[in-house]
C-alpha cells in the first residue's frame, strides 16, 4: 500500500472509476444512432487522468482494449494542454495515428475543475459511412484515400461552441449524415458523463489524494498481472499462419508470433510477419498493441478491470512498416484479419506451456457480407453483417457453435426477420454448418450456413471471407475445423468466391455463405461414446455412410 | 366483514397478509413446503384467522414457473419451426457477453437440437404466404410426439405478421398428437426477432404444464377450504390476472414473486402520498447475496418489454429489476494488497462468521455487527445467537495487512459496499436521464434498511422509507395491485406514411384482445382503463422509445403530435434528438387495467416515544455514539425518533444515523429524512 492513502478510499474510488466508465458506456450504447454501435457494440469508452493514464474502461469491442490513450496524446501533442478549455471536443480517426480503420472515430474531451485540467474522457465508435469509395466500406481499397475522410487531431467544439464548418464537412461527406450526427452526439454525451464523474471525484477528494489513490490502484493491477504471468512456465514458443489474401485477387499474408515468458513478463514478438500489404489488410501500431493486450487478457486475469497498471508486463515487438505498423498511404479498412490470426497464433504458441488456459484455433475474422443496391421503393440500401464462426475446443469441453470471434465479443447477428423486413432479401436457410467442427476428444464448434436470395434487380454483394489457408487448427491431437466457403448461384451458373467488391446480382440470384468451424482438442479416438452418440442424435456431425 | 388476502411464497417462509374493508391489517407466516407449496399457502392463510367465507379477493404470487425454470424441471418440449431455421434457437444472437472469457459457454438451450423439427412452410415479412404448409409431411413429423413430449412450441418465421400458419400447425398438432399443450409464438410474443420470440415461446411451453398443475391444485384446495372468490395471480408486469387466464399466459407469471417488492413500493408510495413526494421512488432490496434496484416513476413501476433470465431472452413485459452481487453475505478480502468486498458471498452456509457455522471470512453482516449497527439484542431469524468473537477474528485477520483493526476494516467494508450500491443506482438512472436526487428511496430486504440512509446520502436523496410489516411486504403489495394485461402488435410504418385507418384497425384489435382478457378476469367494463402507447424510433435506428399514444382526441391529431413528443422523449432519455429526422413505428401496445378499488390501510393513533430497549455503542462517521435501540412495533404513529437510533423488528433493522430523523407515518411506514 502506498504511503498516506487509506485502503478503503482506494477501493471506493477504484469502483467509482469502473462505474463511471459503465455509465459512459450505457449512455453511448443506448443513445447511439446506428446499429453497429448499440447492437454490435463496435465502440469503447474510457476515462483518463491528466497524464493520460487509463483510470477506467468499459470496452464494447474487445479488440479496442486500452487503445484510447493514443488518440488523447495525439490531440495533446497538436493542441497543447494550455489551449484546452472546458467544453472542448476533439476527434481523430487517422489509421496511422490511432491504428484502426477510418470508420472508428475517437471523440474526446478534457475534464476541468474550475480552471484546472484534471483528466479526459474518450469514446471510440464505428461510424457507418465516412465517404469511402463504396457505401459503408469497400473490400478492395489499396490506399487510405479511398477509405473516407481522415481526421488528424481535430477540434469539433471549442469551449462548447461547435466548429460548424468542420461538422458540416463530416456530415456532407457521409452517405448517411444523420447517422454521423446522431453518433457524434451520443459520443459527446458519453464523454460528458465521464467528465462529470471525474469532476465529482475531484471535488470530493482533491487532486492530491486522487493522485496517491490512482498510483495504488495501478500498483494493484500491475501486481495482479505480474503474479499471473509469473505462475506460467518460462520459455519461448512460436507459431505461424497465413491469411488467404490482402484483398480480392491478393496474395497470402504470413503472420508470425513468438511468445516469450520470462519471470513475470510476457513478450509478443511479431517480427517476421508480412510487411504492409498493397491491399487493406493493415493497421497502425496502436491497434496492434490493443490486439496484443486482448490476446494477453484471454490468458491473464480475464475478470480483472483494466487500467494503466494493466499490461505493464506485456511487451510487443513490431517491425516498422509491417502489416502491424503500416505507414501512409496504406489502406487500413481490414485492420483486423491479421490481428485475429495473431491472437489465434498466440494461444497456439502457448498451448504446450499452458494447455489449461488456451483453446484450439478458430477462423478468427469477421466474415463480412454486404448487400447494396436499390430497393423496391427506389431508395438505396446497404445491409452488412458479420457472420458467426465455430470456436475452438479446449481441455474443458467442445468448442461453442456459431459464435462471434475473438475480436468481436458481444457482437450480435442480424435477425432474419429484421433483414427480410428491411431489405429486398430473402434468407432461405440459417443454421449450423454441419460437420465443420474439427474432430477431437473435445469437438470444435460448428460454423454457420446462411443462404440469401436477392429480390431486387439492381443489387450487388461484397464479401470478405478468410482463413481457408489457415483454418481453425486442432490442439493436442485434435483435427482442424473445416474452412468456410461462399457460392453464388445465378443464371450463369455457380461461382465460388471469397473476397469481392460489389459483384452485380440479379433478382433470384442466391448467395450461400458458410463459415468454418473450430479445431478439436485431443485425439478423436478418445472421444467418449456418450458424446459421440449425442453428436449423432443432435446431428452435429454428418450421418455415417456405410463404406 | 370482507378481507382481501395476499400470499407470497419465499424460499423459507410463505407470507400472508389480509386487509379488511376497514383497512385493518393482519399478517402471518408459515414455513414454505417444497414439493407441496399449497400446504404452506394454506398454513399461512390459516394463521391470519380469517374465515374463508369472509375472503372476497385472493391474490397469489406464484414461483412455480420460475422455479421450474431455475431448477430445469420443466416440460419435455418440442419445437416446430420453419424449414431451414432449425438452428435459430441454438444459435441465438451469436454474441459473447463475457468477452474476455476464452472458454465462454452460452446458456444451454432448454430444448436440444434433436427435439427441434422443421415444418415445410414459409411466410414473408408482410404476412404473405410464400410457401403453404406441407401438411402431409408435418403429420409424419408429429408421429410419436404424444409419447415423447409434454408440450410443443410453434415458432414460425414472421408469425408476428400473420399467425395463420402457426394456427394451422397448432390444430394439426392437436389432431395428430392429442393431449400435448401447444404454445404459438404469435400468441406469446407477436414481435419480430425470431430468436427472442422463440426463446420466449419455449420458456412458456416449458413452464406451462407445471404452472397449470400448481394453480389447478391450489384452486381446488382453496375451493375445498371454502374460498368463494376467484384465485388471482400476480404477473411479471406488476398487475394481477385470474388463475384461469394465467393458465393460458403462463409466461406472465414468471416473475410473479420477484416483482412483489417493487409493487409493494408502489402501494407504500400511495399510502404516503400526503407525507412525502412519493411519485418517484428508487426501491432497493438488499438481502444476503444480492442487491436489487427498481424504479417507480409517476407512481408506476417501471416495466420493460424484454428481460433476460439466465441468458434466455423473454419478450414479456416485466417490472425492471437490476441486480448486483452485494448483500449481507458479501465477503471482504484482499487482492494484490487491496481491499475488495464481494462479489463472492458467504451464502447461507457457512454464512457470515458471526453465524458460527465455520465461516472464516468477514461478511458485511459481520461488519455491521462489529460496528454496533446490528445490536446485541438482535438474534438472526429470531433465534440464532450471533458469535461476535468469530466476527472480530475474521475482520481483524483481513484488516491486519491493511493496517486496520476490526472496527476499521468493518467501517471500510461498509463504506465500499454502500458506495458500490450507490454506483449501481447511478448506472441505471443515467441511461434513463433520471436524476436520483428527485426520488425517494424505499428500502427493504433483511439488510436494506441498515444501509439505506448511507446510500441516500451518497446520492443526495432526501427521504428514505422503510415500509410497515417489512417481513410480508411482497404479499402486501399484491393486495393493492390492479388487474392488468399488456398486448402488443408489430407495426412497421413510417409516421409520414401511416393512415388513420391502419392505426385504428390495429388499436381496435388490440383493444378487443385486451378487453377480452379482462372480461375473462371478471373485470366489469366500467372499471377498465386502457392506455395505448407506441414504440417509435428514428428511421434506421434499432432501439425504440415507447411513448403514450392517446387517440381519444382523434387519431389524426395523435399522429401529428408524434414527432414533437418523440423528440422530447428521445431528448429526455438520450440527451439529444433530431427533429428533422423521419420517425417510424415499431410496435403498438395496449395496456388494459382493471382498476380495483383501493383499500386504504387504517391510520393508527398517535402517542409518545417509548423507552428504548437498550443502548448500543454504534460507529457513525468515525466515532462511537451511544445509540438507543427501539422496538419498531412499540413506536406509535406520528412520533419522531432523532438519529442516532436503531429500530429493531423481526424482519430487519433500520439504522437512523446522526442528523437524520425518523417518523412513523399514520399508516405505519417509517419515513427517514434529514433532520
Amino acid at each position: 500500500m502506498a504511503e498516506g492513502v487509506d485502503p478503503v478510499t482506494v477501493e471506493v474510488i477504484r469502483n467509482s472509476y469502473i462505474s463511471i466508465a459503465v455509465q459512459m458506456n450505457n449512455n453511448l450504447a443506448r443513445s447511439a444512432y446506428t446499429p453497429v454501435i448499440y447492437e454490435m457494440k463496435d465502440c469503447s469508452v474510457a476515462i483518463f487522468d491528466r497524464e493520460v493514464r487509463l483510470l477506467g474502461q468499459a470496452p464494447g469491442l474487445p479488440i479496442f482494449l486500452g487503445g484510447l490513450d493514443v488518440a488523447i496524446e495525439t490531440v495533446l501533442e497538436h493542441f497543447g494542454q494550455d489551449s484546452m478549455r472546458p467544453g472542448d471536443v476533439y476527434a481523430v480517426n487517422d489509421s496511422s495515428l490511432v491504428g484502426s480503420h477510418l470508420n472508428d472515430v475517437t471523440v474526446l474531451g478534457p475534464a476541468f475543475v474550475g480552471d484546472e485540467l484534471v483528466g479526459f474522457a474518450a469514446s471510440k465508435a464505428h461510424w457507418r459511412d465516412i465517404g469511402a469509395k463504396s457505401p459503408g466500406h469497400a473490400m478492395d481499397t489499396t490506399e487510405i484515400h479511398q477509405e473516407g475522410y481522415r481526421l488528424g487531431p481535430t477540434c469539433l467544439y471549442r469551449g462548447g461552441i461547435a466548429e460548424l464548418g468542420i461538422i458540416d464537412l463530416l456530415l456532407r461527406n457521409s452517405r448517411f449524415p444523420r447517422g454521423v450526427w446522431g453518433d457524434l452526439q451520443a459520443q459527446i454525451a458519453a464523454c460528458r458523463t465521464g467528465e462529470r464523474g471525474l469532476r465529482a471525484l475531484h471535488r470530493r477528494y482533491g487532486a492530491e489524494i486522487l493522485a496517491a489513490v490512482d498510483a495504488e490502484i495501478m500498483r494493484q493491477s500491475e501486481e495482479l498481472d505480474r503474479r499471473a504471468v509469473a505462475a506460467l512456465p518460462d520459455g519461448s514458443w512460436s507459431a505461424l499462419g497465413e491469411l488467404d489474401s490482402w484483398g480480392p485477387g491478393g496474395d497470402p499474408v504470413p503472420v508470425k508470433v513468438r511468445v516469450t515468458i520470462s519471470g513475470d513478463r510476457m513478450t509478443l514478438d511479431l517480427r517476421g510477419s508480412s510487411s504492409q500489404t498493397p491491399g487493406s489488410v493493415n493497421c497502425g501500431r496502436a491497434q496492434t498493441v490493443s490486439a496484443a493486450r486482448l490476446a494477453f487478457k484471454f490468458l491473464i486475469n480475464p475478470d480483472a478491470v483494466v487500467n494503466d497498471g494493466t499490461f505493464r508486463n506485456l511487451d510487443v515487438i513490431i517491425d516498422e512498416g509491417s502489416v502491424f505498423d503500416a505507414r501512409p498511404p496504406a489502406a487500413c479498412q481490414y485492420y483486423y484479419p491479421h490481428l485475429g490470426l495473431m491472437i489465434d497464433l498466440t494461444l497456439r504458441a502457448l498451448a504446450q506451456a499452458c494447455p489449461h488456459l488456451v483453446v484450439a484455433g478458430q477462423p478468427a475474422d469477421a466474415m463480412n457480407i454486404l448487400f447494396s443496391g436499390v430497393g423496391g421503393d427506389g431508395s438505396r440500401y446497404v445491409c452488412g453483417e458479420a457472420t458467426a464462426i465455430g470456436w475452438g475446443a479446449s481441455s474443458d469441453g467442445d468448442g461453442v457453435n456459431a459464435i462471434a470471434n475473438y475480436g468481436a465479443g458481444d457482437l450480435k447477428n442480424l435477425p432474419v426477420e429484421v433483414v427480410e423486413s428491411r431489405f429486398p432479401l430473402r434468407i432461405h436457410r440459417y443454421g449450423l454448418n454441419i460437420g465443420s467442427g474439427g474432430r477431437g476428444t473435445n469437438r470444435g464448434g460448428l460454423g454457420v450456413v446462411r443462404e440469401y436470395e436477392t429480390l431486387a434487380d439492381d443489387s450487388a454483394v461484397s464479401l470478405w471471407w478468410e482463413r481457408t489457408r489457415t483454418p481453425g487448427w486442432g490442439l493436442a491431437g485434435g483435427d482442424a475445423g473445416a474452412p468456410g466457403s461462399v457460392t453464388i448461384t445465378s443464371a450463369e451458373g455457380v461461382q465460388v468466391v471469397l473476397k469481392v467488391d460489389r459483384m452485380r446480382l440479379r433478382r433470384g440470384d442466391r448467395v450461400t455463405v458458410r463459415t468454418g468451424g473450430g479445431g478439436g482438442f485431443g485425439p478423436s479416438s478418445d472421444r467418449s461414446p456418450v458424446a459421440v452418440a449425442r453428436d449423432a442424435q443432435d446431428g452435429y456431425v454428418p450421418e455415417m455412410v456405410d463404406a | 366483514m370482507g378481507f382481501r388476502i395476499g400470499v407470497d411464497i419465499g424460499g423459507t417462509f410463505t407470507d400472508a397478509v389480509a386487509i379488511s374493508d376497514e383497512g385493518r391489517i393482519r399478517t402471518a407466516k408459515a414455513l414454505t413446503t417444497p414439493g407441496r407449496l399449497y400446504d404452506g399457502v394454506l398454513n399461512a392463510v390459516r394463521g391470519l384467522e380469517v374465515a374463508w367465507s369472509e375472503v372476497d379477493e385472493f391474490i397469489h404470487g406464484t414461483t412455480a414457473g420460475l422455479n421450474a425454470f431455475l431448477e430445469r424441471r420443466g416440460a419435455r418440449v418440442a419445437i416446430l419451426t420453419t424449414a431451414g431455421f432449425r438452428d435459430v434457437y441454438e444459435i441465438g444472437r451469436a454474441n459473447r457477453p463475457k468477452m474476455y472469457d476464452v472458454r465462454y459457454r452460452p446458456p444451454t438451450p432448454l430444448v436440444p437440437r434433436r427435439h427441434v423439427f422443421e415444418v415445410d412452410e414459409r411466410m414473408g415479412p408482410k404476412g404473405e404466404v410464400v410457401r403453404p404448409i406441407d401438411e402431409a409431411a408435418l403429420a409424419e413429423t408429429l408421429d410419436g410426439f404424444s409419447d415423447n413430449f409434454d408440450a410443443v412450441a410453434v415458432c414460425l418465421l414472421h408469425a408476428y405478421a400473420n399467425p395463420e400458419h402457426e394456427r394451422r400447425v397448432e390444430s394439426l398438432v392437436r389432431r395428430h398428437a392429442p393431449g400435448l399443450s401447444v404454445v404459438c409464438s404469435a400468441d406469446v410474443a407477436p414481435e419480430w426477432r425470431e430468436y427472442e420470440r422463440t426463446s420466449t415461446t419455449v420458456i412458456s411451453a416449458y413452464i406451462a404444464p407445471i404452472v397449470e398443475e400448481y394453480l389447478s391444485e391450489l384452486a381446488a384446495r382453496l375451493e375445498d377450504e371454502g374460498l368463494r372468490s376467484s384465485l388471482r395471480v400476480m404477473q411479471s408486469n406488476g398487475g394481477v390476472m385470474t388463475a384461469s387466464v394465467a393458465l393460458r399466459r403462463p409466461i406472465q407469471t414468471l416473475f410473479s414473486g420477484p416483482v412483489g417488492g417493487t409493487i409493494a413500493g408502489v402501494a407504500v408510495a400511495r399510502d404516503l402520498v400526503d407525507v412525502i413526494p412519493s411519485e418517484r421512488l428508487i426501491c432497493v432490496d438488499m438481502g444476503g447475496t444480492s442487491f436489487d434496484v427498481s424504479l417507480v416513476v409517476d407512481g408506476e413501476a417501471e416495466v420493460e418489454s424484454q428481460t433476460v433470465l439466465e441468458g434466455h431472452p423473454v419478450l414479456a413485459p416485466a417490472v425492471a429489476i437490476h441486480t448486483i452481487g452485494a448483500g449481507g453475505g458479501s465477503i471482504g478480502h484482499l487482492e494484490a494488497g487491496g481491499l475488495r468486498v464481494g462479489p463472492r458471498s458467504a451464502g447461507a452456509e457457512p454464512g457470515p462468521a458471526c453465524y458460527g457455522l465455520g465461516g472464516a471470512e468477514p461478511a458485511i453482516t459481520d461488519a455491521n455487527l462489529r460496528l454496533g449497527r446490528i445490536p446485541s439484542v438482535a438474534r438472526l431469524g429470531g433465534d440464532m445467537a450471533l458469535n461476535r468473537a468469530a466476527s472480530d477474528a475474521a475482520l481483524a485477520g483481513v484488516g491486519e495487512p491493511l493496517g486496520l483493526d476490526a472496527v476499521g476494516l468493518a467501517a471500510g467494508m461498509v463504506a465500499v459496499a454502500d458506495a458500490a450500491m450507490a454506483n449501481a443506482i447511478r448506472e441505471i438512472t443515467v441511461v434513463r436521464g433520471i436524476d436520483p436526487r428527485e426520488f425517494s428511496l424505499v428500502a427493504f430486504g433483511g439488510a436494506g434498511p441498515l444501509h439505506a440512509v448511507a446510500i441516500a446520502e451518497e446520492l443526495e436523496i432526501g427521504s428514505v422509507v422503510v415500509p410497515a410489516d417489512p417481513g410480508v411486504l411482497s404479499a402486501y403489495g399484491m393486495l393493492q395491485s390492479d388487474t392488468r394485461h399488456d398486448v402488443v402488435q408489430s407495426f412497421f410504418v413510417r409516421v409520414d406514411d401511416v393512415t388513420d385507418e391502419s392505426i385504428t384497425a390495429v388499436l381496435t384489435d388490440l383493444e378487443r384482445r385486451a378487453r377480452q382478457l379482462l372480461k375473462e378476469d371478471g373485470v366489469p367494463d366500467d372499471s377498465v382503463r386502457l392506455e395505448s402507447s407506441a414504440d417509435l424510433r428514428y428511421l434506421g435506428q434499432e432501439y425504440s422509445v415507447t411513448i403514450p399514444f392517446d387517440v381519444s382526441g382523434g387519431v389524426t391529431e395523435a399522429i401529428n403530435a408524434i414527432p414533437d413528443r418523440f423528440a422530447q422523449a428521445h431528448d429526455a432519455r438520450y440527451g439529444h434528438s433530431n427533429p428533422a429526422e423521419a420517425v417510424e413505428f415499431v410496435n403498438l401496445r395496449m395496456t388494459a387495467i382493471g382498476v380495483i378499488p383501493r383499500r386504504e390501510r387504517e391510520e393508527r393513533s398517535g402517542g409518545s416515544l417509548p423507552d428504548p430497549l437498550g443502548v448500543e455503542r454504534t460507529w457513525f462517521g468515525g466515532e462511537w455514539f451511544e445509540t438507543p435501540v427501539y422496538s419498531r412495533s412499540d413506536l406509535p404513529s406520528g412520533v419522531e425518533v432523532a438519529g442516532p437510533a436503531i429500530l429493531l423488528e423481526d424482519a430487519c433493522t433500520s439504522l437512523i444515523p446522526p442528523n437524520w430523523m425518523a417518523t412513523v407515518a399514520p399508516r405505519g411506514h417509517l419515513v427517514i429524512v434529514r433532520g
